[in-house]
């Protein structure tokens, strides 16, 4: 062959070889999920392998000679050894049946990563998921298992707890299982009151009359970190829920009354006075929720409305500083309430070849061993009956007592409860009111646009 | 700036050059004899941008017709509804502003102030002139999430370094919020002209390298001040570097994205949103990847005009 008749065909193969470097592989990434999405739940339980979803490799193929592997895909939030200590336990104790492998990415990243591995052909079996309006959007888009079967057989009904259940039904169904639990309290520095001889205020009253005593003392009353945005929501969601119920709180997230109700309205104002009384530390949108923990613990601020998680903020048990925790200020006429939410849950994919397996996996994680680790390391248990005595420091197992008795679901704030289209919207407005840019009025408006363009009309 | 011309075809005679041109290399008896040089050098790239760089640009305009959140696996065809819709997105006029506002005053500091720093040093009266240029190359190799982190901390309203400084300089009563709503956009922009001073120092440093010495000996000797030799020498021998310059920072202002990422989330309430910032909160934060898409389209469509504007320099830098 002449070295100058090579030419078409040296053209001809490297196209051919970055054509078929761009191919997708046999199975498409729509055909496993669609097909699966089509099959009834009892057949694709009967019929696992051979018609649902293609097996990429020979092991698989044949079940018989080795483990049934299933991929667990996670964001990874936690510090230290519980998921690898978790994993390693289970796949010890299911040796040559069940095999977990764990991948996993940063908080950022899990957001686009999991659904492009759900339209992938290889979607994990098992992965984590926020609750409220994120788990809807993957739950309508048809990757998630229901989960009622395995609650009846593992007895999770009866195991988590009745917040934790609730979390996890969509339109009757129950599609995820959390497995970590949050709640929302008003830290406070208790010396720093002791040293003012000022008492827990209990009453949004009583909390103005001890700010105004440390304004009058040089001390800031209250932290509200928000330069992340997401911080200043559980002010909001604290004053509007004690205001004027959970019921009402929760018509607003389910789109039953609109967001320039009244109520929004006020409850925008009233954040905003109160900021603007000076009981707020300076500065609120510049300072990050770690930044806030200094003044906090130089004795600059006293009250911080947040998570459960704060003790970690603190030091945990290390924490150079006294401090304990209490419920949001009641207003007149309403009974306090706690916000109690899954912090982390779990969902089975619904193109899981082995879904039988996935939820052994699931009730693994749910054991009293497992939920005890977890509560090790500060992590509140989804389940009843787990040893808190593990946690450190003590307030932890009396907030986490606090959480169980809380009783029913309550409400899950702002970007847990909506997708993150709606809740982005209504954050940036909360920022504005608190930086003095926007209106109660127009941050209303502006969180009605948002809630309409996104999830319709208002439905009384 | 004649490097980017072969050193032979920039010495051959014009007509020479002229016959080397598309036509002539289209003939089949060159593509035969230089049919390595064409698969290699042309068609392989060639491919390997279509794959690349092609693809995806072709990919996000046909996606920007589209409602899609990313999840699902149907897409909604909705014609150039994004583009409407971006339109009457106050967002949009915000980030766009933000980001004519970053190629303002990036042009005024890094370009003018390498420009002043560049002919400091080349003055040949600094003291050691190569510490000197050290120092202000040192900024090029931090990325840019280093340095937001940095001066995310050095910013900072409760213990940032800044703050500290003025107050001990007896100016505590002025204590600005860096990241406040006033101020946010202006630290950021100082903090990526910081960022990229040293690179436009260098440039032009070296652009002044290549004056030829016999101007400034006649300017010398006709009595010219250091001012009007760097006016009427210097600057305009350099123009098509500062051309070059110029164009590369009003690209830079167009992908102003991981400062803000990491300063301010575009915050706060979306008084730092830049163009970019604003694609990733739409695409990747709000789920509206059409949306995203169009707003990408936008930028490219910028880009491509800088682009042209950016080729057409470079081959009148290369012609000169």
């Amino acid at each position: 062959m002449k070295r100058t008749s090579l030419f078409p065909l040296v053209l001809l193969i490297i196209f051919s070889l970055i054509l078929g470097a761009c191919q997708p592989s046999a199975g498409t990434t729509e055909q496993p999920t669609t097909q699966v999405m089509e099959q009834p739940t009892s057949e694709v339980m009967e019929q696992p392998t051979t018609e649902v979803v293609e097996q990429p490799t020979g092991e698989a193929e044949q079940p018989s000679t080795g483990p049934v592997e299933l991929s667990f895909f996670l964001r990874l939030s936690e510090p230290g050894e519980i998921w690898p200590e978790t994993i390693d336990s289970f796949n010890k104790a299911n040796e040559g049946k069940i095999h977990v492998t764990m991948s996993y990415v940063d908080d950022t990243t899990y957001h686009t990563k999991l659904p492009i591995l759900l339209r992938s052909d290889t979607p994990p079996d098992v992965f984590f998921s926020w609750e409220g309006g994120y788990a809807k959007a993957i739950i309508d888009a048809g990757f998630v298992e229901p989960l009622d079967r395995y609650f009846e057989k593992y007895g999770w009904n009866d195991r988590l707890n009745p917040g934790a259940i609730s979390l996890s039904i969509f339109d009757g169904t129950k599609y995820l299982v959390p497995y970590y639990m949050s709640s929302a309290a008003l830290w406070y520095r208790s010396d720093i009151l002791d040293q003012y001889n000022l008492s827990v205020p209990t009453t949004w009253d009583e909390l103005q009359s001890v700010c105004q005593t440390l304004e009058d003392n040089g001390v800031s009353c209250w932290m509200l970190a928000n330069k992340e945005n997401w911080v200043a929501q559980f002010d909001w969601c604290g004053i509007f829920v004690n205001k004027y119920g959970v019921d009402a709180y929760n018509d607003l997230i389910n789109r039953k009354i609109p967001w320039t109700d009244p109520r929004v309205v006020d409850t925008f104002q009233t954040l905003k006075d109160f900021v603007d009384s000076g009981y707020v530390y300076p500065n609120p949108n510049s300072i990050g929720l770690l930044d806030g923990n200094i003044p906090f613990a130089q004795g600059d601020a006293v009250f911080w409305y947040q998570g459960s998680w704060m003790p970690q903020v603190f030091g945990m048990s290390e924490a150079p500083f006294e401090y304990n925790y209490t419920q949001f200020p009641a207003f007149p006429d309403q009974t306090p309430t706690m916000e109690v939410f899954a912090e982390e849950t779990m969902m089975i994919g619904s193109a899981s070849a082995h879904k039988d397996e996935a939820a052994e996996f699931v009730d693994w994680v749910l054991s009293d061993e497992m939920q005890t680790l977890r509560a090790s390391i500060g992590y509140f248990p989804s389940t009843k009956g787990v040893d808190l005595s593990s946690m450190s420091p003590p307030i932890l197992q009396s907030l986490g007592q606090t959480m169980a008795e809380a009783g029913p679901y309550t409400y899950m704030h702002i970007d847990h409860a909506l997708s993150q289209a709606v809740a982005t919207e209504i954050l940036d407005a909360l920022q504005a009111v608190i930086g003095g840019a926007m209106s109660p009025e127009d941050a209303a408006a502006a969180s009605e646009a948002a809630a309409s363009s996104e999830m319709g009309p208002v439905v009384p | 700036m004649t490097a980017f011309i072969p050193p032979e075809s920039a010495a051959r005679p014009r007509e020479e050059v002229s016959r080397v041109s598309l036509r002539g290399a289209l003939s089949w008896g060159d593509f035969r004899r230089y049919w390595f040089l064409f698969v290699f050098g042309i068609f392989v790239p060639l491919i390997l941008f279509m794959v690349f760089v092609g693809y995806p640009m072709l990919n996000t305009i046909f996606l920007s017709l589209f409602k899609w959140n990313g999840i699902t696996i149907a897409k909604e065809f909705i014609g150039i509804q994004n583009y409407i819709n971006l339109l009457h997105d106050p967002n949009l006029k915000v980030s766009f502003i933000n980001n004519m506002l970053w190629f303002v005053l990036t042009l005024i500091f890094p370009v003018i102030g390498g420009l002043i720093l560049a002919a400091i040093l080349s003055s040949g009266k600094l003291f050691f002139p190569k510490l000197f240029l050290v120092l202000m190359l040192l900024p090029i190799t931090l990325s840019m999430v280093t340095v937001g982190t940095m001066f995310g901390l050095i910013t900072n309203p409760v213990f940032g370094a800044l703050n500290k400084a003025l107050a001990s300089i007896g100016l505590g009563f002025i204590q600005p919020d860096w990241l406040g709503p006033n101020l946010a956009i202006y630290t950021l922009i100082g903090v990526a002209s910081w960022s990229g001073l040293g690179l436009t120092t260098l440039m032009f440093h070296a652009a002044m390298g290549q004056v030829p010495e016999e101007l400034y000996e006649t300017a010398e000797m006709e009595g010219s001040k250091a001012y009007q030799t760097f006016l009427y020498v210097t600057l305009p021998s350099i123009r098509p570097v500062i051309g070059i310059v110029t164009i590369l920072v009003a690209i830079g202002s167009l992908r102003a994205f991981d400062i803000v990422f990491i300063m301010t989330r575009g915050g706060p309430f979306k008084k730092t949103n830049v163009l970019g910032y604003l694609l990733y909160t739409e695409a990747f934060t709000k789920q509206h990847f059409g949306y995203g898409a169009a707003i990408g389209t936008i930028i490219l469509l910028f880009a491509a005009v800088l682009m042209y504007f950016y080729i057409r320099q470079n081959v009148l830098s290369a012609n000169q």
